[in-house]
């Protein structure tokens, strides 16, 4: 996978993480795949992780509506899916973690093949990214366990690239 | 038997003691939330084994252990990571790490870990 991989092959990964990742985790068993869209579609809370390496840049993101993030990091905690206790900034952490995760198995499966990418920390988003000519966008809604989520690849496009260089 | 957790998230240091205890570690943990301040706690505490993160601010897994082996200090090191290529487990072991555990992982892991020191 590389600056060439479309974006497809990352959902691909993405959700293929997710999915093992989901198998470790208390109270979510599996990701069943809804549908992909190739722009932002609810506005959402999230966490993103950037992937950099010579022939790679892309950033994979896990987002979802606030309540389900906050019920997504009680299942990871262990603890009650509707726990009212945990406060925002814990919520917050766990998204970054669950992200970074995910995108160390990624970075780990590109090793493989000869890769070799840095991992960004986490950032934390509300909202949307603007929609750029500079990048385009992946975004598969998939059920996480029974919660619904967005997994997003977001990767520069070839104007977006030359920028970059250009910088 | 006195355990460190090294990580800068908060959560991943409650889903590690959650993991130890289900492998049977009935214990009080120490924490530090970066490799800065595991030196503060390593020195005061002297604890037999530390789990640790790769990357974190301020001082890092990889640059606190060659930190703690340059003092000498011959702590079971376990690096705890998302990160699971073969350079991260060779640069580890290279630097006196007892073992990689790559997240996601599971209790069966930990135990594995414990009965070791244990001997």
């Amino acid at each position: 996978m590389g600056t060439t991989t479309c974006s497809t092959e990352w959902i691909d990964a993405l959700v293929d993480t997710a999915t093992e990742l989901a198998h470790t985790s208390p109270g979510i068993d599996e990701v069943q795949r809804l549908e992909t869209y190739d722009t932002w579609t609810d506005s959402a809370s999230g966490a993103f992780v950037a992937l950099v390496g010579e022939e790679t840049s892309v950033q994979l993101g896990i987002t979802a509506d606030f309540n389900v993030c906050k019920k997504l990091a009680n299942l990871f905690l262990g603890m009650d899916a509707d726990d009212d206790e945990l406060p925002r900034e814990d919520v917050v952490d766990v998204m970054g973690e669950l992200t970074n995760i995910v995108a160390g198995m990624c970075k780990t499966r590109m090793a493989e093949v000869g890769q070799h990418i840095s991992l960004s920390i986490p950032l934390f988003m509300e909202g949307r990214v603007p929609d750029s000519d500079n990048q385009r966008i992946s975004l598969s809604k998939c059920l996480f366990g029974d919660l619904p989520v967005q997994f997003i690849v977001l990767q520069p496009t070839a104007k977006g690239a030359s920028n970059d260089h250009g910088s | 038997m006195k355990i460190l957790i090294v990580n800068d998230s908060k959560a991943m240091r409650m889903i590690i003691s959650r993991t130890l205890r289900q492998a049977g570690c009935d214990e009080d943990f120490l924490q530090a939330a970066d490799g800065v301040e595991a030196l503060e706690v390593i020195s005061e505490s002297q604890p037999d084994l530390v789990f640790c993160d790769w990357n974190m601010p301020n001082m890092n897994g990889i640059e606190l252990l060659k930190e703690l082996r340059s003092q000498g200090n011959k702590v079971e090191f376990v690096f705890v990571t998302s990160e699971g290529t073969e350079e991260i487990r060779e640069l580890a072991m290279q630097n006196g790490a007892s073992k990689v555990i790559t997240k996601p992982f599971t209790p069966d892991v930990f135990e594995q870990v414990l009965l070791s020191v244990a001997n």
